[in-house]
C-alpha cells in the first residue's frame, strides 16, 4: 500500500535516486502562501500609486506624461512581482519558494539536478495557463508523475525534501547520562535493534507532543520491553521511572555505536 | 536509511499536505470500492425521503390536516433510519482506510458487521455535529464583524490622510479580506474539533457520541492549527470538483429566462450533477478522515511508536 507517489531516477552513473513526489495536498498549501504573498506585495503597490495619485483614478486620455509613467511602471511591477517571484525564489533558493519552503517540497529538474533559471521562467510562463479552468490541478491529480503543463515544458518535477540525514541530537541530562554508564556494564546494550533505537529517539523527541496518558503509558510498555530486550536483570535504581530509564538507553547505545553509526 | 519508517508501513505523523495528498491516492487505489459505497450511503437517504414523502401523501390521502402529521411523524423514523445508514457507511470508508495504513485491512463486510451495532450514535452524532456547526457560524459571524471595526478605522485614519475615495477602496478591501478570513478560521476551528468523531466511534466502538466529540477535542488540543491546515487543503482540493459539479450549472440558469424549458432542463440536469459531485466527493472526505485519525494517533498517541523487535509481537495501541 502506497500513500505517496514516488519516482526513481537513474543517474549517468548508474545510480537510482528515489524521490518522493510532492503530493497535490502539499502543493496546493504552497500555492496559496505564494499567492497570498504575491496578493500582498501587489496590494502594496496599488496602495503606492493610488496615494501618489491621491486616490483619483483619471483615464488614460487625461493623464499627464508623468502620470502615464507612473501607471505604466505600476502595471509592470504588477507583473514583474507576480513572474519575479517564482522565477527569483526558485532559482536563488533551490527550486523553493516561501510557501514550498513551509511545506517543505522542492523543484527539482528530471534528472535530479536543481532547478536552473530556464526551467523556473517556463514553470511561471505556464502558470497562468495551468490555472485556467484548473488544467495544471487535474494534471497533477491524474498524472503519474504529478506534472502540470509548466513541469512537462520544463522537464521538471516537484518533490517532498528530504529530511535531514543526521538527526538532531537530543539533549540527555547529567542524571540519565549517569544511569547510561551503569547500564553499559550491566546489561546487552547490543541487543537493540537499529530500528528498536530509532523508535526510542523518536518517543524521546515526540514525547512533548504526546496527550500525557499516552505519554505516561507509552514510556512504561517501552521502558518494560527495552529492559527485557537488553536483558537488564537488576534496574540502576529502586525507583526507576521510564523516561529517565528510556533517556539512559537511548545514551548507552549512542555512546556505545555512534561510531559505528557514523561509518554507515 | 535504516530508521523505522523505511522498514515499516508505520509512517508517523504526516504534513499537513501530505495528509491530504495520501488521502487522495487512498481514494485512488480503492475508488470502485469506496464510491460503490458512497453509492449505497445516498440511496439510502434518498430511501428515507420517499418513503417519508409516501407516508405525507398516503396521511393526506385519508385525512388532509391530521393525515400530513400524522404522515410525517411517522415518516421521519425510515428517514432517521436512512441517515443513519449513510452516516454509518461513511464512517465505514474512514475505518477501512485506517485499518489498511496500519497493516490490518478489513474486508468490507467485516467493518460493516464490526460497526453495525453503533448504528444509533452516528445517528445522535449526526445531529449533535451540525447543532455545534450552528453555533459556531454564529460565533463566527460575531467574530467577522468585531474585526471589521479596527479596519474600519484604520480606513477612516486613511481617508483622512488622503482621499475618502481611496480610504473607502482599502477599507472595503482590507475589510474583505480579514472579516472573511476571521469567518473561515473560526469554522475551520470547529469542524477540526469534530471532524474525526464518527471515525472515533466507527474505529473504538466508542457508543457515546459525546465522548467521542470529547475525545476528538483532546486528541486536537494544542495542534488544532495543523488540522486546520489539513482542512483547508482538502477543502482547496475538493473546491473545482464542487465548483463544476455544483455551481457549472447555476450560470446559465441565472442568465436564461424564467420560462424557458431549457432553463427548467438545466435545473433538474443541475440537481442530479450536484449529487453525482456529492458522491463523488464523500469518499475523498472520509478517507481524509481515515489518515487525519492516524496521524492524530501517531502524533498525540504514539501509535506508530512501536518496538518491532522479533521478541515481541507487533501490536498497535488499539489492539
Amino acid at each position: 500500500m502506497r500513500l505517496f507517489n514516488t519516482v526513481t531516477i537513474q543517474t549517468p552513473e548508474s545510480v537510482e535516486l528515489e524521490f518522493t513526489l510532492a503530493g497535490i495536498g502539499s502543493r496546493a498549501l504552497a500555492l496559496i502562501i505564494d499567492y497570498f504573498l504575491i496578493g500582498a506585495a501587489q496590494f502594496l503597490v496599488l496602495g503606492l500609486y493610488l496615494s501618489l495619485n491621491r486616490g483619483q483614478i483619471a483615464s488614460p486620455e487625461d493623464m499627464t506624461t508623468l502620470g502615464l509613467w507612473v501607471l505604466a511602471i505600476t502595471v509592470l511591477a504588477f507583473a514583474a512581482i507576480y513572474g519575479g517571484y517564482f522565477i527569483g525564489f526558485e532559482t536563488s533558493w533551490q527550486g523553493q519558494t516561501p510557501g514550498k519552503r513551509f511545506v517543505k517540497i522542492r523543484v527539482i529538474k528530471d534528472n535530479g539536478k536543481p532547478e536552473g533559471v530556464f526551467q523556473a521562467t517556463l514553470r511561471s510562463l505556464m502558470r497562468p495557463v495551468d490555472d485556467i479552468l484548473f488544467i495544471g490541478y487535474l494534471c497533477i491529480l491524474l498524472g503519474p508523475k504529478e506534472k502540470r503543463i509548466g513541469d512537462w515544458l520544463a522537464g521538471t518535477l516537484v518533490i517532498q525534501s528530504e529530511r535531514p540525514a543526521v538527526a538532531t541530537p537530543l539533549n540527555i541530562p547529567e542524571s540519565s547520562q549517569t544511569i547510561a554508564k551503569e547500564l553499559v556494564n550491566q546489561s546487552s546494550i547490543g541487543n537493540l535493534l537499529p530500528d528498536d533505537f530509532a523508535v526510542l529517539r523518536e518517543y524521546l523527541q515526540r514525547r512533548a507532543t504526546l496527550t500525557r496518558e499516552s505519554r505516561q503509558a507509552l514510556s512504561v510498555k517501552l521502558a518494560s520491553q527495552v529492559r527485557e530486550i537488553i536483558e537488564l536483570e537488576k534496574l540502576p535504581q529502586t525507583q526507576m521511572p521510564a523516561e529517565p530509564f528510556l533517556e539512559a538507553v537511548y545514551w548507552a547505545y549512542q555512546e556505545q555505536f555512534s561510531d559505528r553509526r557514523k561509518a554507515h | 536509511m535504516t530508521s523505522s519508517r523505511s522498514l515499516s508501513n508505520q509512517l508517523g505523523p504526516l504534513h499537513p499536505g501530505s495528509v491530504v495528498s495520501a488521502a487522495l491516492l487512498l481514494y485512488r487505489d480503492r475508488f470502485k470500492a469506496y464510491l460503490k459505497l458512497s453509492v449505497i450511503a445516498h440511496l439510502w437517504i434518498l430511501a428515507g425521503i420517499i418513503v417519508l414523502s409516501l407516508f405525507i401523501v398516503i396521511g393526506n390521502y385519508v385525512s388532509s390536516s391530521l393525515g400530513i402529521v400524522l404522515g410525517v411523524c411517522l415518516g421521519l423514523l425510515p428517514a432517521a433510519y436512512g441517515i443513519a445508514k449513510y452516516l454509518l457507511l461513511s464512517a465505514l470508508i474512514s475505518r477501512l482506510t485506517f485499518k489498511s495504513i496500519i497493516s490490518k485491512p478489513e474486508k468490507t463486510t467485516d467493518g460493516q458487521q464490526a460497526i453495525s451495532p453503533n448504528l444509533w450514535s452516528f445517528f445522535t452524532l449526526g445531529i449533535l455535529v451540525p447543532l455545534f456547526y450552528l453555533a459556531a457560524y454564529i460565533v463566527a459571524l460575531i467574530v467577522a464583524v468585531l474585526t471589521l471595526l479596527p479596519v474600519g478605522m484604520m480606513s477612516g485614519m486613511i481617508s483622512v490622510l488622503t482621499t475618502p475615495e481611496f480610504g473607502a477602496v482599502i477599507g472595503f478591501v482590507l475589510g474583505a479580506i480579514v472579516g472573511f478570513g476571521a469567518f473561515i478560521a473560526v469554522m475551520l476551528w470547529a469542524i477540526a474539533r469534530v471532524l474525526i468523531a464518527e471515525v472515533i466511534i466507527a474505529i473504538e466502538g466508542s457508543n457515546q457520541p459525546s465522548r467521542a466529540i470529547s475525545r476528538n477535542f483532546r486528541l486536537t488540543q494544542n495542534i488544532v492549527l495543523r488540522v486546520m491546515v489539513v482542512i483547508l487543503a482538502a477543502a482547496l482540493i475538493s473546491l473545482p470538483i464542487t465548483l463544476i459539479t455544483n455551481y457549472a450549472f447555476q450560470i446559465p440558469i441565472l442568465v436564461l429566462p424564467q420560462d424557458s424549458s431549457v432553463r427548467t432542463f438545466l435545473i433538474s440536469v443541475s440537481y442530479i450533477s450536484s449529487i453525482l459531485g456529492n458522491i463523488l466527493l464523500l469518499p475523498f472526505w472520509q478517507v481524509l478522515k481515515g489518515v487525519l485519525y492516524y496521524d492524530l494517533l501517531s502524533r498525540r498517541e504514539g501509535l506508530d511508536l512501536q518496538l518491532r523487535n522479533p521478541k515481541f509481537k507487533v501490536d498497535t495501541l488499539l489492539s
